[in-house]
């Protein structure tokens, strides 16, 4: 069903583009669960590096599932080959996506991009994603006050996971083939840097932190800055040191903006507040100022 | 404000813990003790510093696990029980060293505490159908009311929590219990920090919750004055073991309590 006529006639298997994208989600949902219950008792930074650990331990076995044999003849994976030849989405009416024209490409990971925010805007302001707030600030409290720890904590998992799983499939079909050697680690880094740069447990700062170093990474580097150095003798080009820029960038960011680009709301708040209550503070003159805390 | 509806026969405990033991490695933190606390009765816990109180205290709302005994919530046992079905079953607690949920509002604090009573899930909370606003717009409107019900002014209910001064930091905490629409509800230390005005305060409106909500209060106090003011019954721990139990009047003049206080005589 709804699948390109010319593709179908080919070997293997062939589904519609938003079945593979709903299938993607829900095996990136459960996958991110079972990656997500052995770092429950985790909080903060060490989350974060047993991820990025989980990331390098998949590709790894991706590349390497090749001498493991299930039987048949088969083996686990088809290694550094991957999975190629995906095919690309066909709407009727569209016809199937080519490679020249990159449009329709891009309204259909617009839209993707467009639902990915509703969900994410609507579970920020909900029961559930007050629930993950309150986690986040005190863990004991939340439980003592009621939330599920291991089953909201597996929900935000999941709910990541499907996300990703979501953008995996585009990725797929984009460049009609998937395999280890796309996953990088500095890929992951890449993504991290966007969210800092915009602004962490922020929704609009991830938006903006992935334009603008998607901007800078495909664009800026490449075709307008790239010659610079040597202009000025230098014997190398800008994109040789591409990972450089990115870690100066997170430097900078650091140290000038820590709240990245668009900070939540809360952190937003706090500062402000805290800018606030020193004002008074000062207004009240030097002697109350330090009783006043 | 309705009052809480509670089941079961009146004057019965609300609370049993029978024999409970806390070890921490070779510590023993809590010693073989039985507490009973007959509903609507305030109760207090009292004892020296390190006497095991707090300890107590997490076992009964579940976050630590018994080493030995038995706690019960009217008939049913929940020593194994997790905290967060332990909270849905009708038991709220606030800590010693305030713990508010310090990057969100006042109100949103108390919203937490009505989760269990909340129904929306992941799909109700992403299409928001009637059924979800509905509920989001009552446990909003409910919210407020408790912070005004604890004695909040208007101006504070949207600041976040951490801005808050130490004495509405702590009436949000009692909201926040409250909206999980308790059965009992432990306060440890509740007047840590006040002074005897606010002490006196708070002594009234611990006896108001418990006669317009149907509250059973345990509470753990440092303050003597609370303590003989509003308890019924007074346990008295000391190195984890209960060394007296009674009214606060026989308490006060047994032996053990005195020798604990002040040291004991060689």
């Amino acid at each position: 069903m709804l699948v390109s006529p010319v593709t179908r006639a080919l070997p293997g298997i062939h589904l519609n583009f938003i079945l593979i994208l709903v299938g993607a989600a829900t095996i990136c949902a459960a996958a991110g669960a079972l990656i997500g219950l052995p770092t429950l008792r985790l909080r903060g930074d060490y989350i974060a590096i047993v991820t990025l650990a989980f990331g390098e331990i998949i590709g790894v076995v991706a590349v390497n599932g090749q001498s493991v044999h299930v039987g048949g003849g088969m083996t686990l994976t088809a290694g550094n080959l991957g999975i190629s030849a995906v095919d690309a989405p066909y709407f009727p009416g569209v016809g199937s996506f080519g490679l020249l024209n990159l449009r329709p490409w891009y309204w259909l990971i617009f839209a993707i991009l467009l639902v990915v925010l509703f969900v994410n805007l609507r579970l920020r302001d909900s029961r559930l994603g007050r629930a993950w707030v309150a986690l986040r600030e005190d863990e004991v409290a939340a439980v003592s006050m009621g939330i599920p720890l291991v089953k909201t904590k597996l929900l935000a998992y999941s709910t990541g996971a499907a996300f990703g799983g979501m953008a995996g499939a585009f990725f797929g079909t984009y460049y009609t083939e998937v395999n280890a050697g796309q996953f990088q680690f500095g890929f992951s880094i890449f993504i991290l840097a966007m969210v800092i740069i915009g602004g962490l447990g922020s929704i609009w700062g991830a938006v903006v932190g992935g334009l603008a170093l998607g901007y800078i990474n495909n664009y800026l580097i490449p075709d307008v800055l790239n010659g610079l150095p040597a202009r000025f003798g230098l014997n190398f080009q800008l994109t040789q040191v591409e990972f450089g820029i990115f870690g100066f960038l997170l430097v900078i960011m650091m140290v000038l903006r820590p709240q990245g680009l668009i900070p939540e709301r809360r952190r937003r708040l706090e500062l402000t507040a805290k800018i606030a209550a020193t004002d008074a503070q000062l207004a009240e003159g030097p002697d109350t100022a330090g009783g006043a805390t | 404000m309705s009052p809480v509806e509670t089941p079961g026969p009146p004057a019965a405990a609300v609370l049993r813990a029978e024999r409970i033991t806390k070890k921490f490695g070779g510590l023993v933190a809590v010693n073989d003790v039985s507490i009973d606390v007959p509903q609507y009765s305030i109760v207090s816990l009292i004892g020296p510093n390190g006497a095991g109180k707090t300890t107590l205290f997490n076992m009964l709302t579940g976050l630590y696990r018994p080493t030995e005994g038995r706690i019960f919530l009217g008939e049913r046992d929940i020593t194994h029980g997790r905290p967060d079905v332990i909270n849905r079953y009708g038991v709220a607690r606030t800590f010693q060293n305030i713990r508010l949920f310090g990057a969100m509002t006042a109100v949103e604090n108390v919203m937490i505490g009505h989760h269990t009573r909340m129904r929306a899930g992941m799909f109700g909370s992403i299409f928001r159908p009637p059924r979800v606003r509905r509920e989001e717009r009552e446990t909003r409107a409910r919210a407020r009311e408790l912070l005004a019900y604890v004695g909040l002014r208007e101006p504070a209910f949207d600041q976040l929590a951490s801005q808050l001064s130490y004495g509405d930091q702590r009436r949000v905490e009692i909201a926040r219990a409250l909206a999980s629409q308790p059965i009992l509800l432990l306060l440890d230390e509740p007047t840590a920090g006040m002074n005897p005005h606010e002490s006196q305060a708070l002594t009234e409106f611990m006896r108001k919750l418990r006669d317009e909500l149907r509250l059973t209060i345990l509470l753990i106090e440092h303050d003597m004055k609370v303590v003989m003011g509003v308890s019924e019954r007074v346990t008295v721990l000391d190195y984890g073991k209960k060394i007296a139990e009674g009214e606060p009047a026989e308490v006060r003049v047994d032996a053990a309590v005195i020798g604990a206080y002040l040291g004991r005589q060689a």
